[in-house]
């Protein structure tokens, strides 16, 4: 009955917090504010920058990430070594910490000695730098994923391939990438759905990037970096009433909700094609054009007539040539049509053909332009530990903006982000161990689909409809109230990793606990089986309250609530802000990837003590 | 019984007096210690916090209920939500800058007392490499700085808030009663001579942390900005501050922006503590103490005289404010603040055709916004 209980309440939980906003937002919009949001020229134009910048990096991702892991498939060590400061470090650091590798003190930085860096007013440098961090940070999960599914790759196989005189180009087109191949397009599609609705790097990178006059057509300024996700942001910011706040995070969520649907349906043409007529429906309300139309019918006669599918080729390639010769013309629910397209017609076979002799060159560099990455990180960082004005290369490292760090009450934002990350750390293994069990032994493929599908439909978009909701409550700037925010944000994430530990739990000595004493013993067996799985969604819980960032930074307005995340970013300012203090920054960055590491660490110690205690 | 009730909660009620007040931009520190003496002479109690982008806080915390805002809050005129804040009308403010009054009043109403201004446009000059350049007009001033290349004037040209000041010296207020126009003959100039500045200064720094760091390291002779630098030069680099420089292009003297603070009282909260709070900001000795301190200018007109007497430095900005002009107060400066700020981006991108394109683009960025 209380695990019953459990496992409601954590449902419960995650669909209060990771749907119910958006269905509550389509239930209670204003009609006028959400055709006035349709019809603005501002949000087009940012979900056209959305799709390319997405399509952009996920494929730059993919790519990358399959070709490291191919290079290092023998070295899996050397990739975490390669790996590991993107991958440990905050992405909301990180971004804060390359804005002032490439654009240091006013331009003056380590980049601009070397390549242009100009970010504040050349908005394709502004676009290319953003792709070079955001593909910077999201390398390791990506390469992490490919290179575990590359473990079922036969290494006999390969030996002997090459033995008999197989390229390397051939070992991977023919034993390597068809095995990794379901891997390979399932990350491709899912980074494309997150990064539809991207913020922190191009946000705290950019600012939404500069513009020509483009950039003025609609109610807010949309420059070359201007996600939806920044898009809503700035309605956010300067948006006087909430409901044209809800009008526009409704629309992104709509717009959000119907790409992940395409996604999750990808394999049936007939859902797809629905969603995609509902999305081109959408788009026409607000922008009409005859090739949209055109497009239109076409999907819905594919609906009858699925052969003529293999003709749609066409609209993704005018919309490509319409997007070049004037970028704002384009209709991107055709581009979304391509994505999936290009998904649905892959031909394994026909790769086959292609020769890749530059890919492990291409390996090798992207190794390189990791461990560049990541001193570059670490020389910034250095940098700004300066007792005076920063300089783009570190000259001399000073002890002194510690000293001014903790004399700015840093002491308090470190309470105030313990307050968040301890209770995540007992509650979320509490409410996921149930979920986990569940997932596990029923084998649910409903609720593995509604988790994956609510963890895609998050942004800032979604955090603004929790955020109008508070305020109605009147619970905003509370930290308190944010921990079941995050907590239900990485509860579906939590749950699904355990979940793949319970699995590995012999199922013969739960049946026998199940004779002896019913399902409740049972589960206290896997329960207590499962201890290391548990202590890391502990940890999980614990990272997921000290490295929260968009949620206190939109919900907590008083200083001495902040947790050291939103400090950090204060300290840092603005791209063109009057004050940066980079030296506080630097010590606090300092400090918090210490906590970090430590944590990291000793955790490391207590899960393998666990790990003994659970074999005993 | 009943009286012993009454002064126990007199009692209770004067020992926990407390007032909560946000304070923000420069001099935290000073003020602390102000607030401080306050709470020892009259034992109300302040709670007290340091809040950065407070115009843009007040609006957010105001949409989680009243109850989360300050008593008291120190609000720039231009970008303050005067619909969260009690009108002031009837606080005596004799003695006090008329043009500080009359920064905070909108519709017949006072929404701050006002406590200082900054100046938006100062010409500081490097002394370790340029002699004292008062009395060149301001397109002389470009001609030295070009000498020393990139770095040598650095002005704001792409800053939001330094558009107004060239508005302004080419004769124009930013916003006229309640009406944002960009297609005037005045703003035409005045963007036209933002892009002869460019052509002749060349983009140094970008931004203006970029330009600040310049100065202070001592790398560019001259710079245009705000007076708050000020305390922060002091000591670090030699610097001096020309007199207001004559733009004959425009025909008129360098309008600088006057940036006015003023302690706002947040709706139902104007009580005993309050006043007193605020009687204590308006004092002769806390406007001179703060404002000494810090190079800011008293909104009182009589403490600023005084301080004129004694400092050299506030002496040489007495010519800003006769020719200066007040940042905007009115409801749709925030709209003015983002078509100027979306114009710039364009202009600095040099993606357009002519002045008269951008300025187009920016009334009806800004007229989206209106309606």
């Amino acid at each position: 009955m209380t695990w019953r209980l459990i496992f409601s309440v954590a449902i419960a939980l995650v669909i209060s917090y990771k749907l119910l906003p958006g269905v509550a937002g389509i239930s209670s919009v204003d009609p006028r504010l959400f055709e006035s949001a349709l019809k603005d020229a501002g949000f087009q134009n940012s979900l056209r920058i959305s799709v390319i910048w997405a399509l952009l990096n996920s494929s730059i991702i993919v790519v990358l990430a399959t070709a490291l892991s191919w290079t290092f498939r023998s070295r899996k060590k050397s990739l975490g070594f390669i790996l590991i400061l993107p991958w440990a470090v905050p992405m909301y650091l990180s971004v804060l910490t390359w804005r002032f590798v490439i654009f240091g003190i006013g331009g003056d930085s380590i980049i601009s000695r070397f390549l242009p860096n100009n970010i504040v007013t050349d908005p394709v440098l502004a676009f290319l730098w953003s792709t070079v961090v955001n593909v910077w940070i999201s390398l390791p999960i990506v390469t992490f994923a490919i290179s575990s599914a590359s473990e079922n790759v036969s290494i006999e196989l390969l030996e002997s391939a090459s033995l008999d005189g197989a390229t390397d180009s051939e070992l991977f087109l023919n034993v390597y990438f068809p095995v990794i191949f379901p891997t390979f397009s399932g990350w491709f599609l899912m980074e494309f759905v997150r990064f539809v609705h991207s913020f922190t790097v191009p946000y705290l990178l950019t600012e939404g990037g500069p513009a020509g006059k483009w950039g003025m057509v609609g109610y807010e300024f949309v420059g070359s970096t201007t996600t939806l996700g920044i898009y809503n942001f700035s309605i956010f910011k300067r948006s006087s009433d909430l409901d044209t706040l809800v009008a526009y995070s409704t629309l992104t969520f709509i717009v959000v909700a119907l790409i992940v649907m395409i996604w999750l349906f990808r394999k049936k043409e007939r859902m797809v094609l629905i969603f995609l007529i509902t999305l081109e429906l959408i788009w026409i309300f607000g922008k009409f054009s005859m090739l949209s139309a055109v497009f239109l019918v076409f999907a819905f006669l594919g609906i009858f007539l699925p052969r003529i599918l293999k003709f749609g080729w066409i609209f993704p390639i005018v919309s490509i040539l319409q997007a070049l010769f004037d970028f704002f013309s384009f209709d991107p629910v055709m581009m979304v049509f391509g994505v999936w397209l290009s998904m649905r017609e892959f031909d394994i076979g026909k790769v086959r053909k292609l020769k890749f002799p530059l890919f492990k060159v291409l390996g090798l560099s992207t190794a390189v332009f990791s461990v560049v990455g990541s001193v570059l990180v670490v020389l910034s960082i250095l940098s700004t530990l300066s007792n005076g004005i920063p300089e783009p290369l570190p000259k001399s490292v000073s002890f002194e903006p510690f000293k001014r760090l903790f004399e700015d009450g840093y002491a308090v934002y470190l309470r105030n982000t313990l307050f968040l990350s301890i209770p995540l750390a007992l509650a979320v293994p509490f409410l996921a161990f149930p979920v986990s069990y569940y997932l596990s032994r029923k084998r649910s493929d409903f609720l593995m689909t509604l988790f994956l599908t609510l963890q895609s439909l998050g942004g800032i978009h979604m955090l603004s409809l929790v955020y109008s909701a508070y305020a109605k409550l009147g619970i905003l700037n509370d930290l308190l109230w944010l921990i079941p925010l995050i907590g239900a944000n990485i509860l579906p994430k939590v749950s699904v990793s355990t979940k793949g530990f319970i699995d590995e739990v012999d199922r013969s000595v739960e049946d026998l606990a199940m004779m002896d004493g019913g399902r409740s013993l049972a589960m206290r067996i896997v329960l207590r089986l499962s201890l290391p799985a548990i202590f890391v969604s502990a940890i999980l819980g614990f990272s997921a309250g000290w490295n929260a960032f968009l949620a206190p930074m939109m919900f907590l307005v008083s200083e001495d609530r902040y947790p050291v995340s939103v400090k950090l970013y204060d300290y840092a300012g603005d791209l063109m802000g009057k004050y940066p203090r980079w030296d506080l920054f630097g010590a606090g960055t300092v400090v918090n990837l210490l906590v970090i590491f430590a944590f990291f660490f000793l955790s490391r110690a207590v899960f393998r003590t666990f790990e003994e205690s659970a074999r005993g | 019984m009943k009286k012993l009730v009454v002064l126990l909660v007199l009692i209770a009620t004067l020992t926990f007096s407390k007032i909560t007040v946000w304070f923000s931009w420069e001099g935290f520190e000073v003020f602390k210690d102000m607030v401080a003496e306050f709470e020892k002479e009259t034992g109300i109690e302040v709670e007290l916090y340091n809040v950065r982008k407070i115009g843009e806080k007040l609006i957010l915390t105001s949409r989680s209920g009243f109850e989360n805002l300050p008593d008291v809050a120190l609000v720039k005129n231009d970008t303050m939500p005067f619909e969260l804040f009690e009108d002031l009308s009837r606080f005596d403010l004799e003695g006090f800058d008329r043009k500080a009054v009359k920064a905070f009043t909108l519709d017949g109403k006072l929404y701050a007392v006002p406590f200082y201004f900054d100046v938006g446009g100062v010409i500081y000059y490097n002394r370790d490499k340029i002699k004292d350049p008062s009395g060149k007009s301001f397109e002389e001033l470009v001609r030295i700085g070009k000498r020393y290349g990139n770095y040598g004037f650095l002005v704001p040209i792409y800053g939001t808030s330094f558009f107004q000041v060239f508005q302004a010296t080419f004769g124009k207020d930013p916003i006229i009663g309640e009406k944002i126009d960009f297609l005037d003959e005045s703003t035409k100039k005045a963007l036209e001579y933002l892009e002869w500045l460019s052509k002749e200064l060349g983009k140094s720094a970008f931004g203006r942390y970029g330009q600040y760091v310049t100065f202070l390291k001592g790398e560019a002779p001259l710079f245009m900005f705000g007076s708050f630098l000020i305390p922060a030069f002091l000591g670090k680099v030699n610097f001096g501050i020309a007199e207001v420089p004559y733009v004959e292009r425009a025909g008129r003297y360098l309008s600088a922006y006057l940036d006015f603070k003023g302690f706002a009282v947040v709706k139902g909260r104007l009580n005993d503590e309050v006043l007193e709070f605020l009687r204590f900001v308006s004092s002769n000795s806390v406007q001179e103490n703060f404002c000494s301190k810090l190079y800011k200018f008293p909104a009182r007109s009589d403490v600023f005289e005084n301080l004129a007497k004694k400092d050299e430095i506030f002496e040489r900005l007495t010519g800003y404010l006769k020719y200066g002009h007040p940042t905007p107060t009115s409801k749709l400066s925030g709209v003015y603040y983002s078509a100027v700020r979306a114009m710039l981006k364009v202009f600095m991108k040099g993606d357009y055709e002519s002045v008269d394109e951008l300025l187009r683009l920016a009334q009806d960025f800004a007229d989206k916004e209106t309606r």
